[in-house]
């Protein structure tokens, strides 16, 4: 049992968890959002502390209890309610009192958020399915983006709900108000890999040219093929600045394409390959001076993207709004969180 | 009856700044009070140390000079004040971080020596001097606003209703060593009590 890595672990958290405190008790709504994702990284080193050592059965529970209880203080009655559930199986065998006095703090804090959020939850009309799956009408989208903020503010600490606010403004065309609705679910979850890759898209759209080259460069270094779905949120981006600043165009093409074959080397699933498919058959059109028609949609089996679009109609648009479709027809919380 | 005397900036260098700065603020906004008596340095608390079968009292006085306190953190002013007003959503916090703040005091005055290594929240103790599974060891924080040596009673024994931090900390086996530590801020009173071993 490596101690000095878990009390290294432990001490990060818990100085975390102090600093998020201190912003939670000046109040103001961004100080708010700061504790919420301290809160949340504090329950991964948390969890993490756990996994560096084979610690007893009360160790492994009191950390989930604190992971636990990070997150219900980080206001995120999702994943609080997953590591709730943990609990319930780590502590078969224990005794009741000591599983009782290790709760005795957490529980009445839990069941008041979850309490809360089933409220807010109750509140919600345009987005009480859970995601506006298909926008219809200008007053409509504009409840449920009104929904959205509400519910942004009052649960901060909740990517899923950072993330619809993003899918609604994206759907709106407002670039900005997407990419920091976007990047406010990626600092809760940095690890989520959906986030990271469709920030690449939307980093082109909301950034200057320099900014996003920027933003693009940094994850360049970090694509492997075991994330196909970052590999074409990756060649898409390229793509757009290609067509922003023409001069490095073949460049970046050249760049895109490699990570397409990337992602196809890895396990891509069947909408994700096709995806991938049409991207490089796009690429390597464009590479060898050839003009992109639909029959490359056909060829890489996006059917439906194809039909009833013009002859003479932009692939390259059209494939991105395809794409764009089928992630908005993919959503839904639990994905998203 | 022994007086401790204790001057907030000198928390720095008995414990780890990032420990310590963030309970800095809510020490400066909670230990004055409203009253304009109460309001005058050196703040003195009413302290019931106990180790083992013994308990002695004592008093503990606790001053600060805020150019110090901002040479270490130049926020400190800004958000004491922000705290006392109150116009937070989350003023809850402002007991909890002032008793952090003055469990770490109280630490460094009758535990010499000993620094804190990591932090709880969720369970029992707050601060840990030690985070061997099994053999925990440290110290269990609370702070009350209002209700002197009663409420302070109620927090460690427990009511009708809810069981006391004490019992609490008995009946967990994976804590080795640990001391209760219980601040008021009106009126002052404060308790050391060391429960296990």
């Amino acid at each position: 049992m490596n101690l000095d890595v878990y009390a290294s672990a432990r001490a990060t958290s818990g100085k975390l968890k102090l600093k998020a405190k201190a912003r939670l008790a000046d109040g103001r709504p961004a100080e708010v959002f700061d504790a919420c994702v301290l809160l949340h990284e504090a329950a991964r080193a948390e969890q993490r502390a756990i996994r560096l050592v084979d610690a007893p059965q009360e160790t492994r529970f009191a950390a989930l209890v604190e992971a636990c209880f990070c997150f219900v203080e980080g206001l995120d009655p999702h994943a609080a309610g997953r590591v709730y559930s943990r609990l319930y199986q780590e502590r078969e065998g224990m005794s009741d009192e000591l599983a009782a006095s290790l709760l005795s703090r957490l529980t009445p804090r839990y069941e008041s958020l979850q309490e809360k959020y089933a409220v807010a939850v109750g509140g919600l009309v345009a987005l009480g399915g859970g995601l506006p799956m298909v926008t219809t009408t200008i007053p409509q989208v504009q409840r449920a983006q009104r929904e959205a903020k509400r519910m942004t503010s009052a649960f901060p600490g909740v990517a899923g709900w950072w993330w619809v606010a993003y899918r609604i403004a994206e759907s709106r065309a407002e670039a900005k108000r997407a990419w920091n609705a976007l990047t406010c679910a990626r600092r809760l979850e940095p690890d989520n890999a959906r986030f990271e890759a469709i920030s690449l898209l939307a980093a082109t759209k909301a950034l200057e040219y320099e900014a996003a080259n920027e933003y693009i460069g940094a994850v360049r270094a970090r694509i492997d093929s075991s994330h196909p779905e970052l590999c074409l949120m990756y060649a898409l981006a390229e793509l757009r600045l290609a067509r922003a600043r023409p001069r490095n165009r073949k460049q970046r093409w050249t760049r895109a394409l490699d990570v397409v074959r990337t992602g196809l080397s890895g396990e891509p699933d069947s909408t994700l390959r096709n995806n991938l498919r049409a991207t490089q058959l796009l690429l390597e059109s464009y590479i060898d001076q050839r003009k992109p028609s639909l029959e490359l949609l056909y060829r890489a089996g996006l059917t439906e993207v194809a039909i009833g679009a013009p002859a003479e109609t932009d692939i390259q648009d059209l494939l991105m709004r395809g794409i764009a479709s089928r992630v908005r027809a993919n959503d839904d919380m639990e994905d998203a969180a | 009856m022994t007086v401790y005397r204790y001057a907030l900036e000198q928390l720095y260098a008995d414990q780890d700044f990032e420990w310590v700065v963030d309970t800095i603020p809510a020490v400066v906004a909670w230990v004055p009070g409203d009253s304009r008596p109460k309001r005058s340095q050196p703040f003195r608390f009413p302290l019931r140390h106990t180790v083992g079968q013994y308990t002695s009292t004592h008093q503990l006085e606790l001053t600060w000079d805020i150019g110090q306190l901002r040479a270490q953190d130049p926020t400190v002013s800004q958000r004491a004040k922000r705290l006392r007003t109150g116009k937070t959503v989350q003023r809850e916090h402002l007991a909890e971080l002032a008793a952090y703040g003055l469990t770490l005091v109280a630490i460094s005055v009758l535990m010499p020596r000993r620094r804190v290594v990591a932090m709880n929240n969720g369970v029992a103790p707050d601060f840990l001097f030690d985070v061997t599974p099994n053999r925990l060891s440290g110290v269990e924080a609370a702070g009350r606003s209002r209700g002197g040596w009663g409420a302070l009673n109620a927090v460690g024994n427990g009511t009708p209703k809810k069981r006391g931090k004490r019992k609490q900390l008995l009946a967990r086996t994976d804590i080795a060593e640990v001391s209760l530590s219980l601040w008021c801020a009106s009126p002052r009173a404060s308790v050391m009590e060391q429960v296990k071993p």
